[in-house]
């Protein structure tokens, strides 16, 4: 052991887990505020708890790293076009190949990646029946399969109302307002294809912001049997009503 | 017909409850409600896009596979993190045998030394944990103290460790390790001269 091993020991040794050191249930009961005598005692002496904190409230924090947000975007944006793509019925071998291959590099392989490979993730929860459309048998739900009509593109006032074409076999639909990192603002129920929005919307609409709806139809046991893409929108900040 | 937003717990029972592609619908729900915090740890890990959106997804997939492991002794954000935080530091150390970590080797060079010999018995090694725990207790800032604990303890990078905790001052998390190290040498210096002192007392008597 050479002396700085020995050195860089002692100082380890003194910042890791000991055996006192409380679990991250009991940090996160802290980072929340709770007030514990024994853990916020053993936190205030201890390096390594202060250390999980931090990272813990790092974490949870949703403040924007410098000029980054477009980066967590896009991010974003595959880690949803992956789930989006939970559906699709792509093999895992097929996965493998594309990713091992060198010539598809880059962006092209990343996206094929993780938008596949989101699939081969799920591929135990993709094996039950995913959508099951009389008695001949099972048939896979796509992303597109409803056509948004409006909202959407740059409006000069909230919507009052979300339109999409019907679909013959639907029972009732599902919709969903999101924000571009996918956190869900609104969501409701409709027995037509029409969603009247409530007075509430207003107050979570940010104008200028870019928001994304989608809907999915349900059947009469209330599973989904398609849905749509996701289309945005954005109120003009100048002309909102 | 009316909006709501139903809770993570609510989300994962109705996943659990429910068979078929319905169920699926919670759980892509839950999860993009989490993309973006996801997103923002593996970017302050990697720096680079491309890199960041292969651990998130890694991350979202463990966390998927993971999930009736799942049982709400923590919140499922808490639960969530402890799966990024594991991956990403695994990355970290995966990785450790690269330059960027050279700099790290210079940090130790200039790490103040506890003991002239290297402790050899666990007693001893103990004894030194628990003193060096002390000194940075007592003698760092918060900051300090936590930027030491992840470069020394959790070997992360400290050009990661300024993106994760936002540091955002000219040389990021390096001068507060710097400033660190200066108050350690002090304070072990300091120990030193009291442990000297009452060696010479107990020998005196
Ligand atoms: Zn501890």
């Amino acid at each position: 052991m050479t002396a700085n091993t020995g050195k860089l020991k002692a100082w380890r040794d003194g910042v890791s887990a000991g055996e006192n050191c409380v679990p991250l249930e009991a940090l996160e009961r802290v980072a929340d505020g709770f007030s514990d005598l024994t853990i916020n005692q053993h936190v205030a002496g201890c390096p390594h708890c202060q250390a999980e904190l931090a990272m813990l409230r790092s974490f949870e924090s949703s403040r924007p790293l410098t000029n980054d947000e477009k980066t967590v975007e896009w991010i974003v944006a595959h880690l949803q076009s992956a789930q989006d793509m939970r559906f699709s019925s792509v093999r895992s071998p097929l996965w493998r190949t594309l990713l091992t291959m060198p010539n598809l590099a880059g962006a092209a392989a990343l996206t094929l990646a993780i938008s596949l490979g989101f699939s081969l993730y799920v591929s135990n929860r993709q094996a039950r029946p995913v959508l099951q459309v009389g008695p001949s048998g099972i048939q896979n739900m796509r992303s597109g399969d409803i056509r948004l009509t409006a909202p959407s593109g740059e409006l000069d006032r909230i919507p009052e109302d979300f339109h999409w074409d019907p679909l013959p076999l639907a029972k009732s639909y599902s919709v969903q307002l999101l924000e571009v990192d996918g956190t869900v603002l609104l969501s409701g129920k409709s027995a037509n294809n029409v969603f009247r929005a409530s007075p509430e919307l207003e107050s979570k609409i940010q104008p200028g912001k870019l928001l994304l709806w989608k809907v999915v139809a349900l059947d009469g046991s209330g599973r989904p049997i398609a849905q749509s893409s996701q289309i945005g929108f954005r109120i003009n900040p100048k002309k909102r009503r | 017909m009316g909006w709501d937003s139903p809770s993570d717990e609510d989300l994962i029972a109705r996943y659990r409850d429910e068979t078929g592609a319905g169920s699926e619908q919670h759980i892509n729900e839950l999860f993009g409600r989490y993309h973006a915090k996801v997103a923002r740890w593996c970017l302050a890990f990697t720096n680079d896009r491309e890199s960041a959106a292969d651990l998130a997804q890694e991350i979202c997939a463990k966390a998927y596979r993971n999930l009736p492991s799942f049982r709400a002794e923590s919140k499922f954000s808490t639960w969530l993190f402890s799966i990024a935080r594991n991956h990403c530091l695994n990355a970290v150390r995966a990785r450790s045998g690269m330059p960027a970590m050279e700099s790290a080797q210079m940090m130790i060079d200039e790490l103040p030394d506890l003991v002239s010999e290297n402790p050899d018995t666990a007693i001893v090694r103990k004894e030194m944990a628990d003193i060096a725990r002390q000194l940075v207790c007592e003698s760092l800032e918060e900051t300090e103290r936590v930027v030491f604990t992840l470069h020394f303890a959790e070997d992360v990078p400290l050009d990661v460790i300024t993106r994760m905790l936002n540091l955002t001052n000219t040389s990021g998390a390096k001068a507060y390790l710097v400033s660190a190290k200066r108050k350690l040498q002090r304070a072990v210096r300091i120990w030193k001269a009291k442990a000297q002192k009452r060696l010479g007392e107990t020998n005196d008597s």
